[in-house]
């Protein structure tokens, strides 16, 4: 659905709910020159499988699609009733409809795809059957007895989420590899491996003595790119596995007894340690062996490797630190200096990159979660997730709701009400890959988030210029849900100033391809008209479709890609000088007069976003460990818009007795004794009492029936809290705490220093001595910036 | 200057001559100022408050004619039971605690016992910072030493205890972001610690 433009502007939630699209600019120059004049890059985030309220339920049958360039069937291809044939709103090129469409299409009798309301649709192919997916997890057994407890008591729960004919499989590791025997009854089997060395994937599978091959699915078509035509699945037996893989991975109805026994019977590693070492913990050789038996059993079939694991690997491939404790874990500075304690980041990022990539080409998802005090080199690790669509979470300890609850709602089904295709099944996507098509005005760049390029270079699509993965209009993402966000970056053509007719329109199409929960093959196509500026020597038409929100989160991803490869500093100086630009174009002013500068409405916030990211974690580390720092940046490069924006400008809501709950600004100016602030920042929630609030409570005010209001007061905070953390992945760390007090510095960290800086005073409890730069500071130097001639 | 020095250590690392920096741990509560500390001497400045530390941090601190890895560790009660594990080769000890907070100075005592009574740590100088003195309300050094149980400390001259065999141990009051009383503090402790790095000595 077109993103509809009323006159008093533009609306970008409705593009958002019809088709899960943010463009950062809506309508769009006709030139490079004008273009690049605009700072910000062309650009969307898009949600592959984002839950669209009026999408039809899964048509059953294939998509028709244009013999040219393979663009699927959509609204907005123009449709000629009389002769039974359509021309493609991409190439132009006409296309004669199937038979079965042509005997009965009429203007008042349209298949869904061509309804102009249904922009976004899914087809459930026809003839794919993967069968249902499998989950196998590979669990760290050297962790302390009250962790692994807690793990225990999760993975039994998680035994009641998994769908009944999923396959299931169960790893254990220490110093050695586990792999559990799921078929024999009598008592619990395993088959062992050293964890010191790497077994190459056929070793696994003689050992394991699994003979057979996986069936040949649909890999071929998939791996080619969702444009390919679906090949069916063949050779799929009853459960679909390799001959001799069964005794690992079992439909879960039929195991749950022995997963049971098996996961109560864990106990901590038994080997006995040096004083001075760490425990022999081999993540990377149990990851390896997880990795080959999902591709010697299942092949390209959903399948999920879900790592619990509670410190860093010590021993054989993928290693992350020495086992002596006088070794530390390498820090960002170590890093930055290739110091002797950083000496394992290379060799072990490769090891897991490599097993990511024999992932990506069968489909296969890996999980991180990661439940420790200390780092357990989730830098290193973080490729698997990455690249396969995976899910990190980072907490404290396995007992821990950011750990717990999390780990329940990967599991979280289709409503009831859901058509019945979806009805009762997991929300979560298997095997995806995207696909992303353009009219000949534009091409792609590339794109940042949960994504591998499948580097199809030859499509017409594809720019020279390359952003993040780029070199292709083909990504594999593995495993998606409703919320998994890809941003992807456009480049225009044409270097030719002249205005493109205003009757012209530009086009993308996005087509996923999944595995649903079903196990079928689905569909998604989504296809977003949009408009060029008629006028190159107005800004005003492309400034008025400016969406703040998702260039935010464009130039966020941006930056969050750069961090790889450049140090932060010319980061910074990349988003100041960005932001300068942007303002000197669209602002209006009289040269070298900063009070006359005026920001017109729509980049209104744009600066405040740009302030905060600055200073965010995403680009400085701060005082964030390697494994912090590329969690937070791997989830800001995998949420939708507004989870981002949350992220990079965390919320501030006061509580008070003069006010309903009020949004405030993320300044120490709202910090005051007599409110209670609620602060959201994506990863942790804080409710943060002022400290006439905490004496009140303190002397017990709350009990007293004369002061009913004061416990209102109290609870409000606490009851938005919990909606807040209600349905978010992963559940946010819950902090409550008084004005002053060590965890007061959750919020503290997050508040622009208005007053403080070298002339505050740490007395009031509401400033605090910093050197920051404040926000108002930061604007006052940008606008003299802007308007220097 | 920092090159030569960076280029000095290089040439004897390749000789086999060069000792590791000291190692030096920054322990104490939450809140007490760890972190912030850290962050002064690494960057000569105040950063924005630091969240509460969970995951270690390490820094390379440069201290005059020393050069210092500074392990700055988390300090509520969940992380301190990791402490014990970076007690090795240590040649020196931060211990900072909160001079405002008073309610904790128990809690502190108790971490700061535990810690002189490990052996690990047996002969290694321990610094005690009395941070936040820029506060009006801040505890005094007569206070600070009764809560925290430091009525008997080495003094504040690094020759006196030299072949004392005696572990040396001093309070000082500072603030942190105030870069208040720091150097004399640090003056103290490198003393200790040049003697400690063999090899130090030739720069």
């Amino acid at each position: 659905m077109a993103a509809a433009t009323a006159s008093d502007g533009w609306d970008f939630s409705i593009l958002e709910e019809s088709d899960g699209l943010r463009f950062s600019w809506n309508q769009w120059p006709s030139s490079r020159a004008e273009a690049q004049k605009a700072v910000v890059p062309l650009g969307c985030l898009y949600s592959p499988l984002r839950q669209i309220e009026n999408m039809p339920e899964a048509l059953q049958y294939d998509p028709v699609r244009c013999k040219t360039c393979k663009a699927v069937l959509n609204p907005f291809c123009q449709v000629d009733f009389t002769n039974k044939v359509w021309s493609c709103c991409f190439c132009m090129g006409r296309n004669a409809f199937p038979p079965h469409y042509a005997a009965h299409i009429t203007e008042s009798n349209l298949p869904a795809e061509l309804i102009q309301q249904y922009s976004t649709v899914e087809y459930e192919l026809q003839g794919t059957e993967a069968g249902p997916p499998c989950f196998l997890f590979v669990v760290d057994t050297t962790v302390d007895k009250d962790e692994l407890e807690q793990l225990k008591d999760s993975l039994e729960q998680s035994l009641s989420l998994v769908p009944d004919d999923a396959l299931v499989g169960l790893i254990t590791f220490g110093k050695m590899v586990q792999v559990h025997e799921l078929s024999f009854e009598a008592c619990p089997k395993s088959v062992v491996f050293r964890g010191s060395r790497a077994y190459d994937p056929a070793q696994v599978r003689e050992m394991l003595g699994i003979r057979g091959t996986p069936p040949a699915g649909p890999a071929a078509a998939a791996a080619a790119g969702a444009g390919a035509a679906p090949a069916a699945t063949t050779g799929a037996t009853a459960s679909g596995l390799a001959k001799g893989s069964e005794r690992f991975l079992r439909p879960a109805a039929d195991c749950s007894m022995q997963m049971s026994t098996i996961i109560e019977g864990m106990s901590v590693d038994p080997w006995t340690r040096k004083d001075d070492e760490r425990p022999a913990r081999c993540t990377g050789s149990a990851i390896a062996t997880a990795v080959s038996i999902l591709s010697g059993s299942l092949g390209y079939r959903g399948a999920r490797l879900m790592l619990f694991t509670g410190g860093p690997g010590t021993t054989g491939p993928g290693q992350v630190v020495d086992a002596s404790l006088r070794c530390s874990m390498r820090s960002h500075d170590d890093i930055s200096k290739g110091k002797d304690d950083a000496k394992f980041v290379e060799g072990a990022t490769e090891f897991f990159t490599e097993l990511a990539t024999t992932c990506v080409s069968n489909g296969h998802v890996v999980d991180i979660f990661a439940c420790a005090l200390d780092q357990v080199g989730l830098l290193e690790m973080k490729p698997l997730a990455a690249r396969t669509g995976g899910l990190l979470v980072l907490a404290d300890s396995f007992g821990q709701s950011v750990f717990k609850e999390s780990f329940r709602r990967v599991f979280v089904r289709h409503d009831a009400d859901a058509p019945p295709c979806d009805a009762g099944f997991l929300t979560m996507g298997f095997a995806a890959t995207l696909e992303v098509q353009t009219s000949p005005e534009y091409k792609i760049c590339g794109a940042i988030g949960p994504c591998t390029s499948l580097h199809k270079k030859e499509s017409p699509c594809v720019s020279a210029s390359e952003l993040g993965e780029g070199g292709t209009n083909a990504w594999a993402m593995g495993g998606v849900d409703p919320s998994t966000t890809v941003a992807l970056y456009f480049d225009l053509v044409s270097t030719d100033p002249k205005p493109i007719p205003i009757s012209k329109r530009r086009h993308i199409q996005l087509v996923t391809r999944y595995q649903h929960a079903s196990g079928k093959f689905r569909l998604r196509v989504t296809t977003a008209p949009g408009i060029w500026c008629p006028d190159p020597s107005s800004k005003a038409a492309l400034a008025a479709s400016f969406d703040q929100e998702a260039a935010a989160v464009l130039m966020a991803r941006i930056a969050t890609d750069r961090t790889a490869t450049e140090p932060p500093g010319d980061i910074l100086q990349w988003l100041d000088r960005s932001l300068i630009r942007l303002c000197s174009h669209f602002a209006s002013f009289t040269p070298d007069s900063p009070s006359s500068f005026d920001l017109g409405s729509t980049f209104s916030i744009f600066p405040q976003f740009m302030y905060h990211l600055r200073r965010s974690q995403f680009i400085q580390p701060g005082t964030h460990s390697p494994d912090e720092t590329i969690y937070f940046r791997s989830v800001l490069c995998r949420e939708d818009v507004s989870n981002s924006i949350v992220m990079i400008q965390p919320s501030l809501i006061s509580y008070s007795f003069s006010a309903p709950p009020t949004p405030v600004l993320l300044d120490t100016s709202s910090i005051c004794p007599d409110v209670i602030l609620l602060l959201d920042t994506f990863f942790t929630v804080v409710v943060w009492r002022g400290s006439t609030i905490a004496a009140w409570r303190e002397q017990g005010y709350q009990d007293r029936p004369e002061h009913e209001g004061f416990k209102h007061l109290l609870r409000a905070p606490e009851d938005d809290a919990q909606l807040i953390m209600a349905d978010r992945f992963p559940v946010p760390r819950y902090i409550i705490c008084d004005q002053d007090k060590s965890q007061a510095r959750f919020l503290m960290a997050k508040v622009n220093p208005s007053s403080g800086g070298a002339t505050g005073s740490a007395t009031d409890g509401k400033n605090f001595n910093t050197d920051e730069v404040s926000f108002s500071v930061f604007m006052e130097a940008l606008i003299k910036m802007a308007v220097q001639s | 200057m920092e090159y030569v020095t960076t280029w000095f250590y290089d040439v004897l690392s390749f000789f086999g001559l060069y000792y590791k920096d000291a190692k030096v741990l920054f322990l104490g509560l939450d809140g007490a100022g760890k972190t912030t500390l850290l962050k002064v001497l690494k960057n000569g400045k105040v950063d924005k408050m630091a969240e509460p530390t969970t995951h270690a941090g390490k820094e390379e601190l440069v201290y005059g004619s020393l050069k210092i890895e500074a392990h700055d560790l988390g300090g509520h009660a969940g992380v301190r039971r990791g402490w014990k594990e970076f007690f090795f080769d240590v040649d020196g000890v931060i211990f900072i605690v909160d001079s405002v907070d008073r309610d904790r100075f128990p809690e502190a005592k108790a971490a700061l016992d535990g810690l002189l009574g490990s052996e690990r740590l047996a002969s290694v100088p321990f610094l005690v910072l009395g941070n936040k003195i820029d506060v009006p309300s801040s505890a005094g050094d007569a206070e600070l030493r009764a809560g925290i149980g430091l009525m008997e400390t080495t003094g504040t001259d690094p020759e006196a205890t030299k072949s004392t065999g005696v572990r040396p141990i001093e309070l000082f009051l500072v603030s942190i972001t105030k870069k208040t009383n720091i150097k004399p503090a640090f003056d103290w402790l490198s003393a200790y610690l040049k003697r400690q790095v063999p090899g130090a000595s030739h720069f």
